[in-house]
């Protein structure tokens, strides 16, 4: 089943074109990880996925919803956590009291033990807290308000590596059959082993959009010899690493940077394998 | 609160929650507000203070209330103009779009808040500022008297006048709201510009044809002008606000 559809959908900011009749469809229960260089429109695609953005044209749908309406049944459903954010002179504890009344499934328990697993100080102001410890912070609430959809940009800039760990743990755990939860990133590395599901963004297209075991059934990410042809490939210290299609069927460990790379690198030959959205 | 549209009980508790860690806040700028009309009415009336009888007391004390007034009106339209500030806030403005509360709630919190709570919070503190000033001068309450005047001399012209004043008042309030959610940056001063070009054509109006003002005046001076009046000032109040609620019900987050 399917959870968000965006439907021949066309925004820009003032004077601009940025996406011009998209198509994107992401299912239920999935972890998607949205990869993309700078200025690709991730944080765009995500804003109107959320509704904070209105499109020029097109047809959005979230949960059955339209975004653009803001309704609080709908609202009540997605929680976003952008990249940067302010928060109020509360303790996360009170934050929860005041504001996880609008989660019908919000859970204070699970906020607890949430906070804990990541390291945050319970008693210390939110305004006060660092950026990483803010972060952790509000994605501890934003797990614990349970909605079906989860939207984060860019979660892990600002964490050290412990809870670049952490918060990986805690994804793994919140994920389930009715839950999506879409993280978008530029640190590809971050979401390795997280990510049940790749979009690749690039130039305001979707090069690619394929779960992860459609991905190693289609290509093989392997080391290769000097002369050998590949989608992408680049001179590592242990070698030479590429990526190529996969002709033997033989699973090869997904490497997201390689794969984000081909992407962008030899979008038509990514599309022709994976028959991907072409707009 | 399974309602889509207007609820009550999610209205009294989206209040709750912005209201929440601002107590400290709101009493701080309340006590700087009551600190700022003592200090006006103290330093306008020293000559009454130290009984130097030089100066006429009434005269100081009308001085600091027109001081104090103007106090009070540069804080209600900069509060105004900054009603939807979180929407864009960088650092706030997608948390405060995705509270899961209806447009409609998040919009009457704005303008309740910016538009009747906070004027009649300084407005209280303007009031007991005179009364203990006029008290600690032995002059005669000056809000009191006029109260009291009202009362003896109401009838239905004086109410209808009253109501013209509120009126006006509301509509500048309504239009520094809307100011508030039109202009994306600088909106105080883009309100104050905006006040200013649309009296342009009513300054141009008395320039060259005098009479528009005479006639507005003997307006005034018939019930059914009075009441004519009352409902032109009513509509343009409604039409910012109707204004403020269209920008804001259709606005899409910051770049």
């Amino acid at each position: 089943m399917n959870m968000i559809t965006f439907k021949d959908v066309s925004f820009g900011y003032r004077g601009g074109r940025l996406f011009d009749r998209l198509d994107l469809t992401l299912r239920r229960g999935a972890i998607y990880g949205l990869l993309g260089k700078n200025g690709a429109g991730k944080s765009t695609l995500l804003k109107l996925t959320a509704g904070l953005l209105l499109p020029k044209s097109g047809e959005i749908t979230v949960l059955e919803r339209t975004p653009r309406k803001r309704e609080p049944n709908f609202l009540n459903q997605v929680f976003f956590v952008p990249e940067e954010f302010d928060l109020p002179r509360l303790t996360i504890t009170e934050y929860g009291r005041v504001y996880g009344c609008f989660y019908p499934n919000f859970s204070t328990e699970q906020l607890g033990d949430l906070l804990r697993e990541l390291e945050v100080d319970e008693s210390q102001r939110m305004d006060r807290m660092s950026l990483g410890q803010r972060k952790k912070a509000y994605i501890a609430f934003a797990i614990a308000c349970n909605t079906p959809l989860l939207i984060m940009d860019e979660p892990t800039n600002g964490l050290d590596i412990p809870s670049k760990s952490a918060f990986r743990r805690v994804i793994a755990r919140a994920a389930d059959a009715e839950r999506t939860i879409v993280i978008s990133t530029h640190q590809v590395r971050d979401l390795d082993s997280l990510i049940d599901s790749v979009v690749v963004l690039d130039q305001s297209r979707i090069l690619l959009n394929a779960s992860t075991a459609e991905i190693v059934d289609r290509l093989e990410f392997a080391r290769l010899d000097e002369d050998e042809e590949a989608l992408y490939a680049e001179q590592t210290v242990h070698g030479r690493w590429g990526v190529r299609p996969n002709r033997t069927g033989a699973e090869s460990p997904l490497d997201m940077e390689l794969l984000f790379n081909a992407a962008v690198g030899n979008p038509d030959a990514i599309q022709q394998l994976f028959n991907a959205e072409t707009k | 609160m399974t309602n889509d549209r207007f609820s009550w009980k999610r209205f009294g508790l989206f209040a709750r929650a912005e209201m929440a860690g601002q107590g400290r806040k709101t009493l701080f700028k309340a006590i700087g507000f009551a600190l700022t009309c003592a200090m006006v009415y103290s330093l306008w009336n020293i000559d009454a203070i130290f009984h130097t009888g030089h100066r006429i007391f009434a005269v100081n004390l009308a001085a600091a209330r027109g001081i104090v007034f103007l106090c009070f009106a540069f804080i209600v339209s900069l509060n105004l103009s900054r009603s939807f500030k979180r929407y864009f806030s960088k650092g706030e403005a997608v948390a405060s779009f995705m509270t899961p509360v209806a447009r409609s709630e998040k919009f009457l919190y704005a303008a309740l808040k910016n538009m009747v709570v906070v004027p009649l919070g300084l407005l209280t503190i303007m009031w007991l500022n005179d009364l203990f000033w006029t008290t600690m001068l032995g002059r005669d309450d000056f809000f009191g008297m006029l109260f009291d005047a009202i009362v003896k001399y109401m009838d239905i012209r004086l109410a209808l006048f009253l109501l013209f004043v509120l009126l006006k008042g509301f509509c500048v309030l309504a239009f520094f709201l809307a100011g508030a959610v039109l202009f994306r940056r600088h909106q105080y001063l883009g309100t104050l510009i905006a006040f200013f070009v649309l009296n342009i054509p009513f300054f141009v109006l008395v320039q060259i044809e005098p009479g528009a003002l005479l006639q507005t005046e003997l307006a005034m001076d018939s019930t059914l002008g009075l009441a004519i009046l009352d409902l032109i000032v009513l509509g343009f109040g409604s039409l910012f606000l109707f204004l403020a609620w269209r920008r804001f019900s259709t606005l899409p987050i910051p770049q």
